[in-house]
C-alpha cells in the first residue's frame, strides 16, 4: 500500500466552501464589505506610479482617482486583507507541508512555457479586472453573495469566457 | 425624538459603530488570514487543480466558488431576516455593463492562460509557485497598462451604470426565491460534474 | 435467472451514486443547505432593522412632538434654516396652482422609490411633509416612519392652515395680551416676507406664485459600507 503525498491531501471542497463562505459572511457582517484581491494590485500600482511620478500619477485621469492627499494608497482595507492572504496561505501551505519553490506545470509543456502563459494570464487578469472592477473574489464572489448584478455578470462572463476559451489552451493543461 | 430603540448591536458592526472603524485595517488582516488559509487547504494555490474545472478533472473550484457563495448569501439573508445585520448597509458593487462584460471575458481568457485568478495566485505566491509569481508580476503590468492606456477605455470603463444595483431589484424576483434557485442549481450542478470527473480521463497532478 | 442479478446490479448502482468517490460530503451539505433555502424562501423579504412597529408610531401621533406648526415653518424659511425641507404631498396640478415657496413637490405616490426615500433621509435634514389638511402628510409621515426614517415631520394643519395664520393672520381683539399681539406681529411679518402684501387687510386673492422648486435627487448611495475590489 503507497503512502500518499502528505503535500497532495487537500481539505474536503464542501467543507472548504463552506468556511470561506462563514469567512465571507463574518466579513460582510463586520465589515459591511466583501472580500477582494485584485484591488489591492491596483493599489500597489498607484503606489508604485505615485512613488516613480507624483505628477504622472495626479495628472493621469485613472490613477488620480485613487490618491487622495491625507491617505496613502497601500493604506487600504484589501492591502491588509491581502497581507492576511498571504499569511494564511503560508501557514495552510507549510501546515500541509506544500511549501516548495517550484514551477508547477502540465508534463506536456516545459516550464518556460508555463511561466510565459502565466504572465500573459496575469496580464489580462490586471487589465480585465479594471474594467469588470473586481475579480473573482471581489466582484464575483462577494458580489453573489449580496446579489449584486455586478457580480453575477462578473461570475458569468469569466467562466463563460473560460469555458469557450478553454479549447484553445488545452495543451497548456491536459 | 428618536425611536432607534432596538437592536443596537445590528450588523454590519463597524458601519454601525459598534467596532471602532480604527480596528478594520486589523480586522482586514485576520479575515484575509481566514481567506488565504482556506483557500489554500483547498488546492486553491495550484494552477492545474484549478485549470480542472474548465476540462472536468477536478471540479474543486465549483464546489468551494458555488458553496461558498450559496453559504454565504442564505446566512446574510437569514441574519438580514432575524434582525442581526442591515442588509442595506452592505457594499454592493455598481453594476457598469459593457465594462463588466469585456473585463470578464479578459479575465476568462486571462484564467486559462495563466491557471490562477488574483487570490489565488496570492495563495501560490505564499507557497513558493513560481509561476503565481510571475501571474502576480503580470497582473502589476497589466493595471499598469490599464491606467496608462486610460483614456482609450474610458467611455467603455464608464459606460452602463445601473447603479448599486441587485439582482433581484434588476428582475424583480423576490431574493427569497432566488437563492433558493441558485442553492437547487449549484446542488445539480455538484451532482452532474460528478458524474462527469468519474468519466474523464484522470490527469496526475 | 435474471432477476436477483438485476436487483444487485441496482443495488451497486445506487451504492455508487450515493459515495461517489469525488462527490464526499456532498450528501450531507445538500440537505442542510436546502433545508436552509427553503426556510428562507418562506421568510418573505428582509426587514431592514428600521422597521418600526405600529405602536411606537400611533404614539408619537398621540403625543404630538411630530408636529411643526405653521408659525415655525414660517420661522425657519425665513431665516434660510439648511435643514429644513419643506415637502408638498399632493398631487402636481395642485402643486402648480399654489404651493409655499421653497415647497418641494414629491406626490405621495412617488415618495416611496428608492430614488426619493434616500434623498428625503439624508443625514441633517428636518423633512416636513404638507398637504391641503395634514391628512395626506400624516400618512406620509406614517409610511416615512414605518420604514425607519426619523427626521420626517408633519405641518399641523396644512396649507389651510397656513393660509389661516400666515397668510391672513387672524388680528387679535381688543383683549389680546402680549404674546398673541406678538403672535400677530410675527405673523405680519412673515406674509410681508412672503408676499409682500401691506399690513393691512386681508388677501383676497391667492398671492402670487412661487416659482416651482426643483431638485434632482442625486444618484441613490445605497449602502454605508465603502467596498471594491
Amino acid at each position: 500500500m503507497s503512502t500518499q503525498d502528505r503535500s497532495k491531501q487537500y481539505m474536503n471542497p464542501y467543507l472548504a466552501g463552506v468556511l470561506l463562505g462563514l469567512v465571507l459572511l463574518l466579513t460582510f457582517y463586520i465589515t459591511g464589505r466583501g472580500l477582494g484581491a485584485s484591488g489591492a494590485v491596483k493599489s500597489s500600482v498607484v503606489a508604485a506610479v505615485d512613488a516613480v511620478s507624483h505628477s504622472h500619477a495626479t495628472g493621469s485621469k485613472y490613477y488620480s482617482q485613487f490618491i487622495s492627499d491625507d491617505n496613502h494608497p497601500l493604506n487600504s482595507w484589501l492591502v491588509f486583507e491581502v497581507l492576511g492572504v498571504f499569511a494564511g496561505a503560508f501557514l495552510s501551505g507549510a501546515l500541509a507541508g506544500r511549501l516548495k519553490l517550484k514551477v508547477e506545470h502540465s508534463p506536456k509543456i516545459s516550464s518556460r512555457t508555463r511561466l510565459i502563459f502565466a504572465g500573459l494570464g496575469g496580464l489580462f487578469f490586471g487589465l480585465g479586472s479594471q474594467f469588470a472592477r473586481g475579480c473573482t473574489s471581489g466582484a464575483a464572489l462577494s458580489g453573489m453573495a449580496v446579489l449584486s448584478l455586478g457580480g453575477f455578470l462578473a461570475m458569468i462572463f469569466i467562466f463563460g469566457t473560460g469555458y469557450v476559451v478553454a479549447y484553445f489552451f488545452r495543451k497548456l493543461w491536459i | 425624538m428618536d425611536l432607534n430603540l432596538i437592536l443596537n448591536t445590528m450588523g454590519p458592526l463597524i458601519t454601525n459603530g459598534i467596532i471602532d472603524p480604527g480596528w478594520n485595517n486589523y480586522i482586514a488582516l485576520l479575515l484575509g488570514m481566514a481567506f488565504g488559509f482556506v483557500l489554500e487547504s483547498a488546492g486553491f494555490s495550484s494552477s492545474r487543480k484549478l485549470a480542472g474545472v474548465f476540462y472536468g478533472y477536478d471540479f474543486v473550484v465549483l464546489k468551494v466558488f458555488f458553496t461558498a457563495a450559496v453559504v454565504s448569501v442564505i446566512g446574510i439573508y437569514l441574519m438580514g431576516h432575524l434582525g442581526w445585520l442591515d442588509i442595506s448597509k452592505l457594499y454592493i458593487q455598481p453594476a457598469y455593463v459593457q465594462s463588466t462584460i469585456v473585463g470578464g471575458v479578459i479575465m476568462g481568457i486571462g484564467f486559462l492562460m495563466g491557471g490562477f485568478c488574483p487570490g489565488t495566485s496570492f495563495t501560490g505566491v505564499a507557497i513558493g509557485k513560481i509561476d503565481a509569481m510571475v501571474f502576480s508580476v503580470g497582473m502589476f503590468i497589466g493595471v499598469l497598462i490599464f491606467g496608462e492606456l486610460y483614456p482609450l477605455f474610458e467611455n467603455l470603463y464608464n459606460a452602463g451604470n445601473l447603479g448599486y444595483i441587485t439582482i433581484t431589484e434588476y428582475f424583480g424576483i423576490q431574493p427569497g426565491i432566488f437563492i433558493l434557485g441558485l442553492t437547487v442549481v449549484a446542488l445539480v450542478a455538484f451532482y452532474v460534474t460528478a458524474i462527469i470527473q468519474q468519466k474523464v480521463k484522470k490527469v496526475d497532478y | 435467472m435474471l432477476q436477483p442479478s438485476f436487483n444487485k446490479k441496482l443495488k451497486k448502482l445506487i451504492i455508487e451514486k450515493l459515495t461517489m468517490e469525488n462527490n464526499k460530503g456532498f450528501w450531507i451539505l445538500a440537505p442542510v443547505v436546502l433545508v436552509l433555502a427553503i426556510v428562507l424562501a418562506f421568510m418573505g423579504n428582509p426587514l431592514t432593522h428600521k422597521d418600526v412597529p405600529p405602536q411606537q408610531l400611533l404614539l408619537l401621533a398621540a403625543i404630538g412632538s411630530h408636529y411643526y406648526s405653521t408659525d415655525q415653518v414660517a420661522e425657519m424659511l425665513i431665516n434660510h434654516d439648511p435643514a429644513l425641507v419643506l415637502v408638498d404631498v399632493r398631487q402636481p396640478a395642485e402643486y402648480e396652482k399654489w404651493h409655499i415657496e421653497e415647497a418641494v413637490n414629491i406626490p405621495v405616490d412617488s415618495l416611496l422609490t428608492p430614488t426619493w426615500y434616500n434623498w428625503l433621509t439624508r443625514p441633517g435634514q428636518t423633512v416636513v411633509f404638507c398637504s391641503n389638511d395634514d391628512a395626506l402628510a400624516q400618512m406620509a409621515w406614517l409610511a416615512t416612519r414605518r420604514l425607519g426614517a426619523s427626521n420626517t415631520f408633519v405641518m399641523k394643519g396644512g396649507l389651510n392652515e397656513w393660509f389661516n395664520t400666515i397668510v391672513n393672520p387672524p388680528a387679535p381683539g381688543p383683549m389680546a395680551d402680549k404674546v398673541q399681539l406678538a403672535l400677530y406681529t410675527k405673523r405680519m411679518g412673515a406674509r410681508q416676507h412672503f408676499y409682500n402684501l401691506g399690513m393691512v387687510g386681508e388677501a383676497t386673492e391667492k398671492p402670487k406664485e412661487a416659482p416651482k422648486k426643483v431638485v434632482k435627487p442625486t444618484a441613490v448611495q445605497h449602502s454605508a459600507a465603502e467596498g471594491g475590489c
